[in-house]
């Protein structure tokens, strides 16, 4: 039937069926409910995350990090006895949408005993007074500093550094090099303006002259903005954009040949750059990484735990995340759970107020530390969080740079020969 | 004078996008906000072939044009025709945004959230112009973006079937009552948006990468050439696209983030004051 | 025999009239839902409908009464948001009372500042305006951002108080829904009034609504300004219920979100944006379960809801109820005649004699005085030193062939073109140069040849607009329905009704205009233009295609005005139409006078028969002027 006709005479019968299917959903969802919150025998751990958006492979790997933890865990026997669920909400990066969705399970009695809260500061800042109100433990990656703030959140941790913790390995590194001006790139969001302000505060501190320009998350082109910076002459460049601006930036410095060394933020560095740009465009480009993450470094290669990880991770059909992703991403999901399941052990409870009573005192634990990112001795940093912080501690000496390479079938981190 | 440049290049696919709404204006009436979205499409087309497929230059260009005619004609049938014929409806509005949103989403489940690079048709060396770089696939798109406006725009007002478009835009049932085949002109404007767009998806997406968010951004940017150049008008698109390109790039160029858009804003409004239907426009929109 | 084209009444009128009752209703439900079991999530998507609700609400009153697409809504909601959260985090202001003003305010402001530049020049320029400035929020956001928070937003907005005590819980969803009941019930209010028809008259022409004496320019502005204040207080109510604003949640795709809901549940619907809001809240909300298809199934969800929703809830109510007549299943009502022959009585009042004026009332025409009228168009010369005049209680006609200059006549009267040189009085009022709206309040009333008809309108309420202006109720009044609210909305009705049986039509008084046959509209148009007591009546082509009978009523009221004592200028292709009810006729050929008499003079008059023949040859009689086929119609009445 052509579609005119079909429209014209069955509107009111289809809209009378969308609305009912509408409530019908509405209905269903909170009829679907599985009986209870926490039942008995299960720990429910909720992600909540943007599953269709810019973010979306960030998402892919955190909840491959989550998967591998349960997996691990509950071949134990699970968290002090209750086997680890992980349910997912779709949140878009809508702050709004988070804040309903995790509503809706609240009040039809499905309360998870804890979450990741969020990919993004904005969600993370919109959900943080529900956990605090309702008092569910919730670890993320979202690194803000306002976030930092136990007293007003005491059930949130972080568990990725802060971006101020990722910036004095450049100072070093420019003061080594004896450069007296640094400019920075950066797109004008939430995490660039972020990003930028502890680049801008650790230089100033440093006696180092700083200078920025700023590009939309729309922009095509960054040309203009690198001019800009060019004009003020910068011994070494800082960038950060996430996703395809990264591109553009070194792209558009190709193109105005310059030569000067382009430092991506951690941010930037992460994503693949590789294998979008030719060779020649990679010159002189650096990104910090991690020496847990990097291949052949004895932080990655004397890690078992590390090996374990990624052995669970591939078994979990997460080749083509580790490939793309990498490792380092994808154990920031692992290292929630693990944290939990280690505090779990200690406090011989899965409360979630005294799981963050009892983050906030963890006894140190001996090599090889059952978490990632850091070493497997906390060489380069511990997630021994204090009544003051709820943010990793983190030691300049675990960041490295490199030139921008891809990650190997492990996931780990292979510098290119650009640099 | 990079900078120059640059805007003149960022230009050129405002003003794609400004013309190929306009195309579809011209001869429907109707706003096609998907319009951005097929030129993504044709980015990601490009990379199929030439990538995916590994097809040398002039097959990547028919097929990348081909199949985005082709899903314009299917979204001319699907979410347009049935509401044609309907004064005073902004249901068009609702419908060609939901085809934008449906080919992002299909555009993220087929090739994921990563960007994936095409190889530029001509060499990637950047040439020196007139004291400024320019890559040489950015000049490409300024030259054949000109020649695409210029060449609808004499189309439109010295042809019959560019005349009969206007008419059909302005008043359908009168167009209809002269003879002029309103259905044909509808599908063929649709086609002819998407095969412009799937024809681009080379040179564009050699410059942008073919990636998710490409759609969403181009919208935006050819929605501020109509609104500069005027709607309705070919010549007015480039002018219009040309205009937002410099401006943006120049503000950028001594300000930060914040400031371009304002400063055009700003333009955009002073250019009202003289000129209400913006620098060209003075056709029809029906819905507004 | 008039055609009777069926015209079918309301469906189902009882709900009309029931329906103000049956919401207000609903609202008190779901005003106590929480004390009837009511959970926090349905609060919380009840409170989240609410606020989209108002927002759309606002919408429609520029878009679907006015006619403009005004896409700024979202900026007006963002400036009601920042103004909260700046008052409360900055400056510790938790009473959402004074928020309400506070943002109210600030939401008038900004919607006046950027409606005037689009408002001048109308429709697309000032949807670019207001997509304009939706895009700049974030700029402005983080340019102001030690205040706003900039790209971070404001967190810590603290909870609301009223009166000293907190607002939570359920004491927060009562007083949002309460405010939306009150919001709904004054833009019920404002739409069910005379200011509710000026919006759609003006949605329909500016033309016609400065005809009526309605300043368009400033109607468009109350309007645009009356749309911001829901999308103020929604603002304040989404500020204090997320406790945390960004600019995130003020992009494009609200705006385009709102637009949706509006045109889902109608844009002319009252409580139609309550309906479009409830859906593109919950809709997109379920869809995000469907995790990586989310985007696609929204899209469909989109062009689904667009394909089916196009005339909003209401269409799709029309079309099931007449669907439902089709089959059968509810029984069809009589198709209701238009125009009969003019009842016995009507006659007879119409043709007593002087008593007409007591019937008619008194019409207190004037003249109107053309002196050496000229306008040019760059080389052209429409008309050319034109002078003559139209005394009260005769019927001046001015006829010509085309492009003689009538029409733009006509126009300059009216104040649509300025004239070169010359002058155009109405009594003592000179009227050339005046905007078309002070024309009209100085005594001008005028149809026009294709009759302007707004759509959705019945026939009373229509020929009502034509007092909205002489007979105006303020809006305050008609919001709160106060005393002169009902006497002045009963009087027009009134008067309404009795102009409409006065030209043999009442039968059509609660018939849609837009879908009467063109004699009948023409009649609504007189009848619209008798309701403005004016002191000129401009016919302009009024006899044009219509049938014998239409004509013969037509003669009829124009004989009514005339014996009341209006002034009657007819501009008429219609030659015996004209000699039959002329007094005196002015001959217009290339912009100049050629000739002005009584009928029989210009009936004898060689060179007007030349102009309208295009023949040298001289014509002796007006019956060889017949058999040449120069002039339609059957052969005249014998000429007074």
């Amino acid at each position: 039937m052509r579609v005119r006709s079909w429209v014209r005479v069955r509107r009111p019968a289809v809209a009378v069926m969308a609305v009912v299917s509408l409530l019908l959903g509405v209905v269903a969802v909170d009829g679907a409910a599985p009986a209870g919150a926490a039942s008995t025998g299960t720990y429910t751990f909720l992600y909540s995350g943007d599953f269709t958006g810019a973010t979306m492979a960030y998402t892919q790997a955190e909840v491959l990090g989550l998967k591998v933890a349960i997996k691990q865990i509950n071949a134990k026997g699970g968290i002090q006895g209750k086997k680890v669920v992980l349910e997912t909400q779709n949140d878009q990066n809508n702050p709004t949408t988070a804040v309903s969705l995790l509503e809706q399970k609240l009040t039809s009695g499905q309360k998870p005993d804890a979450m990741y809260p969020g990919g993004s500061s904005e969600v993370t800042q919109a959900l943080l007074p529900i956990l605090t109100r309702d008092k569910i433990l919730g670890i993320d990656a979202t690194s803000s500093s306002t976030l930092n703030n136990p007293s007003k959140y005491p059930y949130y941790f972080g568990d990725s550094e802060l971006s101020a913790q990722t910036v004095p390995p450049y100072v070093v590194q420019a003061k080594a090099k004896g450069y007296k001006k640094v400019g920075m790139i950066y797109g004008n969001d939430v995490s660039g303006q972020a990003s930028m302000q502890g680049f801008q505060t650790a230089f100033q501190k440093a006696g180092i002259t700083f200078v920025s320009a700023s590009f939309p998350d729309t922009a095509v082109d960054v040309t203009p903005q690198l001019e800009q910076l060019k004009a003020q002459n910068p011994d070494m460049v800082i960038f950060s954009g996430y996703g395809v601006p990264t591109l553009y930036i070194l792209k558009g410095r190709a193109q105005i040949s310059w030569d000067a060394p382009f430092y991506a933020d951690l941010l930037s560095g992460a994503f693949p750059i590789v294998q979008n740009l030719p060779a020649s465009s990679l010159h002189n480009v650096f990104i910090e990484t991690t020496k847990p993450f990097l291949a052949g470094n004895p932080a990655s290669t004397g890690n078992p735990v590390l090996n374990t990880f990624v052995s669970d991770a591939k078994s979990l059909g997460g080749q083509q995340v580790l490939n793309n992703i990498g490792a380092g991403v994808t154990a920031v999901g692992y290292n929630a759970l693990i944290l939990i399941n280690y505090a779990a052990k200690q406090a011989k409870s899965t409360n979630g107020a005294t799981l963050a009573k009892t983050l906030e005192s963890l006894k140190k634990a001996n090599a090889p530390v059952p978490w990632l990112s850091y070493g497997s001795n906390s060489q380069f940093g511990n997630f021994y969080y204090t009544s003051k912080n709820h943010y990793p501690n983190v030691f300049p000496s675990g960041f490295i740079f490199v030139g921008p390479g891809t990650y190997n079938s492990n996931g780990l981190f292979v510098p290119g020969t650009g640099s | 004078m990079t900078t120059l440049w640059s805007g003149l290049a960022d230009g050129a696919l405002y003003a794609l996008v400004g013309v190929g709404y306009n195309i579809v204006l011209l001869a429907s009436g109707v706003f096609n906000f998907a319009n951005a979205q097929l030129i993504m499409l044709g980015t990601y087309l490009a990379y199929f072939a030439a990538v995916t497929l590994k097809l040398p230059l002039a097959p990547t260009v028919l097929i990348g044009a081909a199949a985005v005619a082709l899903v314009g004609v299917v979204e001319e049938r699907l979410a347009i025709r049935p509401l044609m014929g309907r004064r005073d409806s902004h249901a068009t509005l609702i419908t060609s945004v939901g085809v934008a949103v449906a080919i992002d989403g299909i555009v993220l489940r087929i090739w994921g959230s990563q960007p994936k690079a095409i190889p530029a048709p001509l060499s990637t060396k950047p040439l020196n112009l007139l004291g400024g770089t320019i890559e040489p696939t950015s000049l490409l798109l300024i030259v054949l973006v000109i020649v695409v406006g210029v060449g609808l725009h004499i189309l439109s007002k010295k042809t019959m079937i560019g005349l009969g478009s206007l008419a059909s835009a302005e008043d359908r049932e009168a167009a209809m009552a002269r003879g002029v085949n309103v259905r044909a002109l509808a599908i063929g404007a649709f086609a002819l948006a998407g095969l412009i767009a799937g024809a681009f998806g080379v040179v564009v997406g050699s410059g942008t990468y073919a990636n998710p968010g490409l759609g969403d951004n181009l919208a935006l940017f050819g929605f501020v050439a109509i609104a500069i150049g005027g709607s309705g008008s070919q010549i007015g698109s480039l002018i219009g696209g040309f205009a937002t390109g410099i401006i943006y790039a120049e503000v950028s160029r001594y300000t930060n983030a914040d400031w371009p858009q304002i400063v055009v804003f700003a333009l955009f409004l002073l250019i009202l004051l003289t000129r209400p239907r913006g620098l060209f426009g003075g056709a029809v929109e029906r819905q507004v | 025999m008039a055609a009777t084209t069926a015209v079918s009444p309301p469906a189902l009128p009882w709900l009309r009239s029931a329906r103000p009752l049956m919401m207000l209703g609903l609202g008190v439900v779901v005003l106590v839902a929480p004390w009837l079991g009511l959970g926090d999530y349905w609060s919380r998507q009840f409170i989240l409908i609410a606020i989209l609700a108002l927002v759309v609400s606002g919408l429609n009153i520029s878009l679907g009464y006015a006619g403009e697409l005004a896409l700024g809504q979202v900026a007006l909601y963002a400036v009601g948001a920042y103004v909260t959260g700046y008052l409360a985090v900055s400056h510790g202001v938790t009473d959402i009372l004074l928020c309400l003003l506070a943002a109210i305010g600030g939401a008038i402001v900004v919607g006046f500042v950027s409606g005037i530049p689009g408002l001048r020049l109308g429709g697309w320029s000032l949807a670019m305006v207001t997509f304009f400035l939706v895009i700049i929020i974030p700029n402005v956001l983080d340019l102001l951002s030690s205040q706003t928070g900039g790209a971070l937003g404001l967190s810590g907005i603290p909870v609301p108080t009223i009166f000293g005590a907190q607002l939570v819980g359920d004491g927060f969803y009562v007083f949002v829904i309460a405010v939306t009941i009150i919001w709904f019930a004054i833009f019920r209010n404002l739409i069910g009034s005379s200011h509710g028809d000026a919006f759609l008259v003006l949605k329909q022409s500016p033309i016609l609504a400065a005809t009526l004496g309605i300043s368009v320019y400033r109607l468009k502005l109350l309007a645009y300004v009356v749309g911001a204040i829901p999308a103020g207080i929604a603002g304040v109510l989404f500020a204090f219920l997320s406790a945390y604003i960004s600019p995130s949640s003020f992009a494009f795709a609200l705006a385009f979100t709102i637009l949706t809901a509006s045109v889902v549940g109608g844009s002319q619907s009252i409580y139609g944006a309550i309906f479009g809001a409830a859906i593109l809240q919950l809709g997109p909300e379920r869809i995000a379960s469907f995790q990586n298809y989310s985007l696609i199934v929204y899209g469909a969800f989109l062009v689904v809801a667009g394909l089916v929703f196009s005339d909003g809830i209401a269409g799709l109510v029309r079309s099931g109820l007449s669907q439902a007549r089709r089959r059968g299943w509810l029984s069809s009502a009589a198709p209701i005649d238009t125009v009969g022959p003019m009842a016995e009585s009507d006659v007879a009042l119409a043709t007593a004699g002087d008593d007409t004026a007591a019937v008619i009332g008194d019409l207190a025409g004037e003249a109107l005085t053309v002196t050496e009228l000229r306008k040019d168009f760059g080389g052209l010369t429409a008309v050319d030193d034109v002078t003559l005049e139209a005394v009260p209680g005769e019927v001046t006609a001015l006829i010509g062939p085309n492009g003689s200059g009538k029409t733009t006549l006509l126009n300059l009267v009216c104040g649509f073109y300025k004239p070169t040189s010359g002058s155009v009085r109405l009594g003592p009022v000179e009227l050339g140069g005046l905007a078309p709206y002070r024309s009209a309040r100085a005594g001008v009333a005028r149809t026009f040849q294709t009759p302007l008809i707004p759509k959705g309108m019945r026939a009373r309420a229509f020929v009502a607009t034509g007092r909205y202006v002489s007979h105006r109720v303020s809006m305050p009044a008609s919001i709160l329905r106060l005393p002169s609210f009902w006497r002045g909305s009963r009087a027009s009705d009134a008067e309404a009704l009795r102009l409409l049986a006065l030209l043999g039509i009442a039968r059509v008084a609660d018939s849609e205009v837009a879908s009467l046959p063109l004699g009948t509209r023409r009649l609504v148009e007189v009848a619209r233009a008798l309701a403005a007591e004016p002191k000129v009546f401009l016919f302009d082509e009024v006899g044009s295609g219509l049938d014998e009978e239409d004509i013969h009523r037509l003669e009829e009221a124009i004989e009514l005005i005339r014996r009341a004592g209006g002034t009657v200028v007819l501009v008429e292709h219609n030659f015996p139409l004209v000699l039959k009810i002329a007094d005196r006729i002015h001959v217009l050929s290339q912009g100049a006078l050629i000739a002005s008499g009584t009928p029989a003079e210009i009936q004898a008059n060689r060179r007007v028969l030349e102009e309208y023949t295009g023949s040298s040859e001289t014509v002796d009689t007006i019956e060889e002027l017949e058999r040449s086929d120069a002039v339609p119609g059957p052969p005249p009445a014998e000429p007074r």
